[in-house]
């Protein structure tokens, strides 16, 4: 078989035949054009000159729609504000990152300059990766005092991580349904259930929102770890579990009373999140993005939402403090020093904290700043959240917090068991404490 | 070229190309699936095998297994595990074949409802828990209307609240998504036994269910005997539907081999472990493969 050389004539034809463009050709030119397109997308217009050093941000926030405009614009005010280095993000969705960090952790290094961490994921970088540079001398420069939810992030007197996002529990709750009732936010536990059952009316109205699906199982979790708090409980205490301690069983028994009281049983997470947007849940134990959420999806509940402490007399509730940290690993440390000061500058953090619709700051900010002292005020909502007494998940998890995960995973699959009608929590706890105690082994 | 798999030059327009592909070059021509299955799978395999033998502190180590062998959860596992793969295999294609039998009937809309069918299988899995899950909510859900018809139920039922429940949730939807390709390839076996066989029995005297045992079946088997080992793959490995649906739950009722592997990996990062079971789950797939194999060539051989 032979193959005809290609004709170079100039023929008129073959002039036109010329013109055109080879498929391969066609190809390389839209592959130019598309990665010229996707490079001016994903830089978005933030490129500045050459010649300036990469500070990597390991983040999940530029895959969040509400917040990731804020930290853009906090990133940009930064890379404008000095020229040796570049502020860029790296990193992945919420929902993928705890474990892509904690595989590039126990893989020697995390590629990054800066890490945002959930707090479970902070701890570990602290303490287990012994990762983290101390900010001692960023609080000292700022003449900043953080909050007491902080603790969680010293280590050995230093501090190594300053927050970036903090999020709390509080009773969020529709003032229109508890008027229309005639009932105020509870104080106690008791309280709380009888002020359930009065402002349900299934399946037109559910006196609270918690979740209560294992298919929802992150969420439920989330919720439930505070339950170890009405009683002043622990879920443990360094390596030994005490899922079956009274307090704990106490608590978990307000839950399952709140349950049967008035909970949408069953239920989807984000059915019963419409439930509650649609004015049908009167009451809500969550965090403060929770009302942002809210708002997002009716507009017009907006003004009825107020929030109150938690209902029991310690007020304590899970405060979910999301670090900003510099790597001791980076190649910059400076760099990743410098920009985390400039992150918690009065103004650039109000800024950010307005922006996004923060509303527990890293430290008094509202000493400091008074747009974000007009920004708190102008948020009824926020007096519960802000009366809540500050703990963290590591400080009620001990050295299980680093299996946060798994702990909750059994504490809330026994936790079924007794949700079932006659169920007993505290046969279903002293269940969980025997897996526990097994998993406490393997610590 | 060789003349092995040789293609006519299309030089007129009733030309068709002629494909003649024995010899060296059919090897040629496959390399690059070779090559791809090589790359994205093979190696997959054995980096998965490699990492189940790699201990807490690197190198070769046997723990995982062990520990796994020992571990009553990891049996508990497995028997969930056959529970459920057994009867979605036996539930599916009784469902595919009796709707294959359906549409096999001559009625008029047949097309349009044979594209209905097809529904469940092309929506994606993701859209499919969405929508089950707020079908069976006890409070709002549609299940409960039916629920409600039966003798003896006078509340709504906790659909992932009670094992029993969850199990047979888990296995109704995953039967639901997958039934409509089993029945299209039943159809497809059904309309290819020969109708004279039929009229043959019909003069027998022979009534339709006789006909059923003794000529369709006998014709459809080596079909029904290649999806049976299909559905014990596709039910084996399903993990978006329990995972959306029930989370392994309650109470690990439906945590099956799949969403088990995902948990210890990518929830508790004992990537290890996890490898470990997917290695032994690999194991059981494959042997069961192999029975499915040989007892389908049995019956191809038996078939007239």
């Amino acid at each position: 078989m032979t193959t005809k050389p290609r004709s170079c004539s100039a023929s008129p034809a073959n002039s036109i035949s010329l013109m055109k463009p080879t498929r391969r050709q066609l190809l390389a030119g839209a592959t130019a054009i598309g990665g010229g397109v996707l490079a001016s997308t994903l830089t978005g217009g933030r490129s500045f000159a050459a010649g300036r050093k990469t500070l990597k941000v390991m983040s999940w926030e530029q895959f969040q729609p509400g917040e990731k405009d804020g930290w853009n614009a906090v990133f940009d005010k930064f890379n404008q504000s000095q020229s040796e280095y570049e502020v860029e993000w790296t990193g992945w969705p919420a929902g993928q990152y705890i474990s892509n960090v904690v595989i590039q952790a126990q893989a020697g290094g995390i590629d990054a300059d800066v890490l945002m961490a959930m707090p479970d994921l902070a701890a570990q970088v602290i303490r287990k990766f012994k990762l983290a540079e101390p900010l001692d001398p960023i609080v000292s420069d700022l003449g900043i005092t953080p909050s007491g939810g902080h603790d969680f992030l010293r280590e050995d007197g230093k501090l190594y991580g300053l927050s970036a996002i903090d999020v709390n529990f509080a009773l969020v709750y529709n003032k229109a349904l508890f008027a229309e009732a005639g009932v105020e936010p509870a104080t106690d536990q008791d309280g709380w259930v009888d002020t359930t059952a009065k402002l349900t009316n299934r399946p037109d109205q559910f006196g609270i929102a918690l979740t209560n699906n294992i298919s929802d199982g992150g969420e439920w979790w989330f919720q439930l770890q505070n339950f170890c708090l009405p009683y002043d409980g622990k879920w443990a205490e360094g390596k030994t579990p005490l899922a079956n301690s009274p307090e704990t069983v106490k608590g978990l028994e307000l839950w399952k009373r709140l349950y049967e009281a008035g909970v949408p049983q069953g239920t989807a997470q984000s059915a019963i999140m419409k439930l509650t947007a649609d004015g049908r849940v009167a009451q809500a134990f969550g965090v403060n993005p929770t009302v942002v959420v809210l708002r997002a999806t009716n507009p017009e509940i907006y003004p009825d939402l107020l929030s109150a402490p938690p209902p029991w007399p310690s007020k304590r509730s899970l405060d979910r403090i999301h670090p900003l940290m510099a790597l001791k690993s980076s190649k910059h440390v400076d760099g990743a020093m410098e920009f985390i000061k400039f992150t918690m500058q009065p103004d650039i953090m109000a800024a950010l904290m307005e922006k996004n619709l923060y509303v527990i700051p890293p430290y008094d900010l509202a000493a400091k700043s008074e747009s974000f002292k007009n920004f708190l005020a102008d948020k009824p909502w926020v007096s519960g959240f802000q009366e809540a007494k500050q703990v963290s998940p590591i400080d009620v998890m001990g050295d299980f917090a680093y299996v946060d995960d798994q702990f909750g995973r059994i504490v809330m699959q026994n936790f079924q068991r007794a949700m079932q009608p006659g169920g007993s929590v505290k046969d279903a706890m002293d269940a969980a404490q025997k897996q526990l105690e097994a998993l406490s082994a393997k610590l | 070229m060789s003349s092995a798999a040789t293609v006519a030059s299309a030089a007129g327009p009733g030309r068709r190309f002629r494909w003649n592909a024995s010899g060296s070059s059919a090897y040629w021509l496959i390399l690059p699936l070779l090559a791809l299955e090589a790359v994205f799978l093979v190696y997959a395999i054995v980096t998965g095998m490699a990492a189940s033998v790699e201990g807490p502190a690197g190198g070769f180590d046997l723990s995982n297994f062990s520990q796994m062998l020992v571990d009553p959860d990891f049996w508990r596992i497995m028997g969930r595990t056959l529970v459920f793969t057994v009867l979605v295999d036996i539930i599916i294609l009784v469902a595919g074949l009796g709707v294959a039998l359906l549409m096999n009937w001559q009625f008029r809309g047949r097309a349009a409802v044979r594209g209905l069918l097809t529904i469940p299988w092309a929506i994606p899995e993701v859209p499919v828990a969405i929508t089950f899950i707020f079908m069976i909510d006890p409070t709002f859900g549609v299940f409960n209307l039916l629920a409600r018809m039966l003798p003896g139920v006078t509340q709504n039922p906790q659909w992932t609240l009670n094992p029993t429940l969850a199990m047979a949730i888990v296995i109704i939807v995953t039967v639901w998504k997958g039934f409509p390709f089993y029945s299209l390839v039943l159809l497809s076996a059904l309309q290819a036994v020969p109708e004279e066989l039929y009229e043959a029995a019909k003069l027998d005297g022979a009534s339709a269910g006789r006909q059923f045992l003794h000529v369709t079946l006998p014709g459809i088997r080596p079909s029904i005997a290649l999806l049976a080992v299909l559905a014990f793959i596709y039910s084996m490995q399903q993990f978006t539907l329990i995972w959306l649906i029930t989370g392994g739950g309650p109470v690990d009722a439906t945590m099956t081999l799949a969403p088990a592997i995902y948990m210890q990996a990518f929830r508790f990062y004992n990537f290890n472990y996890a490898s470990a079971m997917a290695v032994v789950g690999l194991i059981f797939a494959a042997m069961a493969t192999v029975a499915f194999i040989a007892v389908q060539r049995r019956l191809t051989s038996e078939t007239p």
